[in-house]
């Protein structure tokens, strides 16, 4: 019996050894992490491990509520042997934060200094504006904005209907921030919101002087959002942002002209299509001696794919004059060209990262005004780290002579720009 | 002579396979839990739901370059790092939707980007994800990863090794779960569970398929390997800090290792607390368009984490 319960005990031993070996080569409990290359086995895996050095990133920023930006700016003319247009150095400060319990306010100040390389340099050899500068309330379902910011309607940036802020321009198409009052009702899954604007920023040459007064701007948009896709409607008298030379007197006019536009957006699998509709009424236009109202139906579609990091946007873009007259001319600086009753810009433009997405490029081709205008740019954005980031573009334009963008015809740009923020 | 040999190897034989009994006896209720594969992955989910649900959190994302050096893992740059406070409900039938609102406090040249963002459990709804572009003034719909495209990937979440796809709850339907193994692993008792997509879910997935190490008490995973369409490991998470807050089990520290790129990002959850009081109302637009209501908001929410 002794016998027997030692034999018992001896395979029970055996046995569990056998079993803890089973264990033990099992590699889903090795918690060494063997990669696909066997040279970069790492060490356990610990909840200690100190991948960072935590006491680096522990470190507490000094200021923190203040926002620095400092860029500093390059451009050259490829076609006059790389003579520099414009080189200038910007200071950004800004801070934003909570203003008693419901408030919240933003501002930022930009400070432009030109140096006597660049193209500016001759009218302005500094600038300071505020670029961002405005207090928020909100109150139950209500929220007022006061002051100086941004607002974006419509689908596609620059498209049909986003038209509130001016840009810079074909070059530069950044937004210009105005000063606005608006305020907006928010819904269960809708919010009707409403603008006004006392003196709109109307863009134009430094030659001329707008011809009628300053006019008010404001506008009503409803908008929907509903699962994969969101509407909106728009109502709006608004100035052009965009002064318009009256060929008949050599004067420059920006007269209000009103709105009504419809804009969705819809997803589809990695797609999102994009669609504005705006009908303008009473937009100037200059005739053969006149200087008239009309009416235009603008529209645009646009297609939007998200491929990893890998981001394309197509779109097209239509303005087609109602009350169309063979005589209708378009403003040059030589004087005034044509008019097509139906104007179509397309634009392509992909966007992608490499490099351990440290680095993006972006690529970008359009066709404007019935190919008027043919232009292609190509970038390259370097992340460096959290502060520093740099970025190099180049931009060319092949323009039809003597149409309304032949200014812009065989323009070429290098530019190079380095950004610190803090 | 030959029958007491015989006897004796009879004897020999009966008290072997007692002993095997014993030991695979002994083996199974040493590791072998009675639930299924499926069972377990859907109380993986019920808790990953309770520490979801109407939580605000503040997390560090640190991202960077990896290798090794003296045989440990460290980052080969200056890591780059996001602060982010996010909030989170779970709704919808039986609270199998999650909607979400995450706001970027750091660094400075994202400061304010923010994210919204309704995760559907239903396999046939799309998610959803908005952008509010400050400098647009407009909020923009991202379109999100869906189609049968077999080379694209879930988008990343902020820039960083953490897609859309590793974020998602639910979907259990979608995916057909087998257990491979159970054992120890970092002490606990674990069961490593396969999930590999179905037909229509591999289109859409980023993965062909995943395994996950189960911690078969807290129902919460310890380890999940990824691999591509061709059975390559790709990505790994690393969960680490697990710890019991507010009576849910959960990782205070994850980390996505991308096997690939050679590059990981650590999501340390500096303050996170559950079971608060946050309206659907406020995880709509008017989160990203209305700074004065979004801060007013999260001024409560920092009040009550911890």
């Amino acid at each position: 019996m002794v016998n027997l319960f030692k034999k018992v005990i001896f395979y029970l031993i055996v046995g569990l050894l056998l079993n803890s070996a089973v264990y033990s080569e099992d590699s889903f409990f090795d918690d060494e992490v063997i990669f696909e290359d066997s040279d970069e086995g790492f060490d356990e895996w610990s909840d200690d491990s100190d991948i960072f050095g935590e006491d680096e990133l522990e470190i507490e920023k000094p200021f923190s509520w203040l926002d620095l930006g400092v860029s500093q700016k390059w451009g050259f003319n490829p076609a006059s042997d790389y003579t520099t247009s414009m080189e200038r150095t910007e200071l950004k400060l800004g801070t934003s934060g909570s203003i008693s319990d419901s408030g919240y306010g933003e501002i930022e100040i930009k400070a432009t200094k030109y140096w006597p390389s660049d193209s500016n340099y001759a009218t302005e050899s500094s600038d300071v504006e505020v670029e961002k500068a405005f207090v928020q309330f909100s109150f139950d379902d209500w929220s007022t904005k006061l002051g100086r910011h941004t607002i974006g309607w419509g689908e596609l940036e620059g498209g049909a209907l986003d038209v509130i802020n001016p840009s810079g321009g074909l070059t530069d198409p950044s937004m210009i921030s105005q000063w606005f009052l608006s305020a907006t009702r928010y819904f269960d899954s809708s919010d009707l919101s409403f603008f006004y604007n006392t003196n709109p920023r109307v863009i134009k040459s430094t030659l001329f002087t707008l011809k009628n007064k300053s006019y008010d701007e404001f506008g009503v948009r409803y908008g929907m959002s509903a699962e994969g896709g969101d509407t909106a409607i728009y109502l709006a008298q608004l100035v052009p942002n965009n002064a318009l030379i009256n060929l008949s007197d050599g004067l420059v006019y920006a007269t209000p002209y009103h709105l009504l536009g419809f804009g969705m957006n819809k997803a589809f699998d990695d797609y999102l299509l994009k669609f504005d509709l705006a009908y303008k009424q009473n937009l100037q236009h200059n005739r053969l001696g006149q200087f008239v109202k009309t009416n235009r139906i603008d529209w645009d579609l646009a297609f939007d794919i998200q491929k990893n990091d890998r981001t394309i946007v197509l779109s097209i873009n239509s303005q087609y004059l109602l009350d169309f007259n063979n005589d209708y001319l378009t403003p040059t600086t030589t004087g005034g060209v044509s008019t097509d009753r139906n104007n179509m810009t397309y634009m392509s433009r992909i966007s992608d990262k490499f490099g351990d997405s440290d680095w993006s490029w972006n690529a970008s081709h359009s066709i404007l005004s019935n190919n008027d205008l043919s232009m292609s740019s190509a970038g390259i954005d370097w992340d460096i780290n959290d502060n520093w980031k740099a970025s190099f573009g180049a931009l060319y334009a092949d323009a039809k002579p003597d149409r309304a963008l032949s200014i812009f015809d065989e323009y070429q740009r290098v530019s190079l720009e380095v950004n610190f923020q803090y | 002579m030959n029958r007491l040999i015989l006897n004796n190897l009879k004897s020999n034989l009966f008290i072997a396979l007692i002993s095997i009994f014993f030991i695979l006896c002994s083996s199974i209720t040493i590791a072998e839990t009675k639930l299924t594969a499926l069972e377990i992955m859907e109380k993986v989910d019920e808790e990953s739901r309770k520490s979801t649900d109407s939580a605000f959190t503040r997390m560090k994302l640190t991202s960077c370059k990896y290798g090794k050096k003296d045989g440990k893992i460290k980052c080969a740059e200056k890591a780059r790092i996001k602060l982010v406070e996010s909030a989170q409900i779970n709704t919808g039938d039986d609270n199998q939707d999650t909607k979400s609102v995450s706001i970027i406090l750091e660094p400075a040249s994202e400061k304010g980007i923010g994210m919204l963002s309704y995760s559907y459990d239903d396999s046939n709804r799309d998610n959803e994800t908005w952008l509010y572009l400050s400098a647009l003034g407009k909020v923009k719909r991202i379109s999100v990863r869906n189609s049968d495209d077999e080379e694209t990937e879930s988008a990343s979440i902020f820039g960083t090794e953490m897609t859309t796809e590793d974020q998602e709850t639910g979907k259990l339907d979608d995916y057909t779960y087998e257990l491979l193994e159970q054992g120890k692993f970092r002490g606990r008792e674990v069961a490593v569970i396969e999930s590999t997509p179905k037909p229509y879910r591999l289109s859409k997935s980023s993965y062909g398929k995943t395994q996950s190490w189960i911690d078969t008490e807290r129902f919460i995973s310890l380890k999940v390997q990824m691999f591509d369409k061709y059975n390559n490991p790709i990505k790994r998470l690393e969960v680490g800090k697990v710890e019991k807050i507010n009576d849910v089990w959960m990782g205070r520290s994850l980390t996505f290792f991308n096997t690939v790129s050679n590059r990981l990002t650590n999501m340390k959850l500096e303050a996170i607390n559950f079971d608060m009081d946050i309206q659907e109302d406020f995880l709509t637009q008017r989160a990203l368009t209305d700074q004065a209501f979004r801060e007013k908001y999260l001024k409560d929410l920092r009040k009550q984490a911890k």
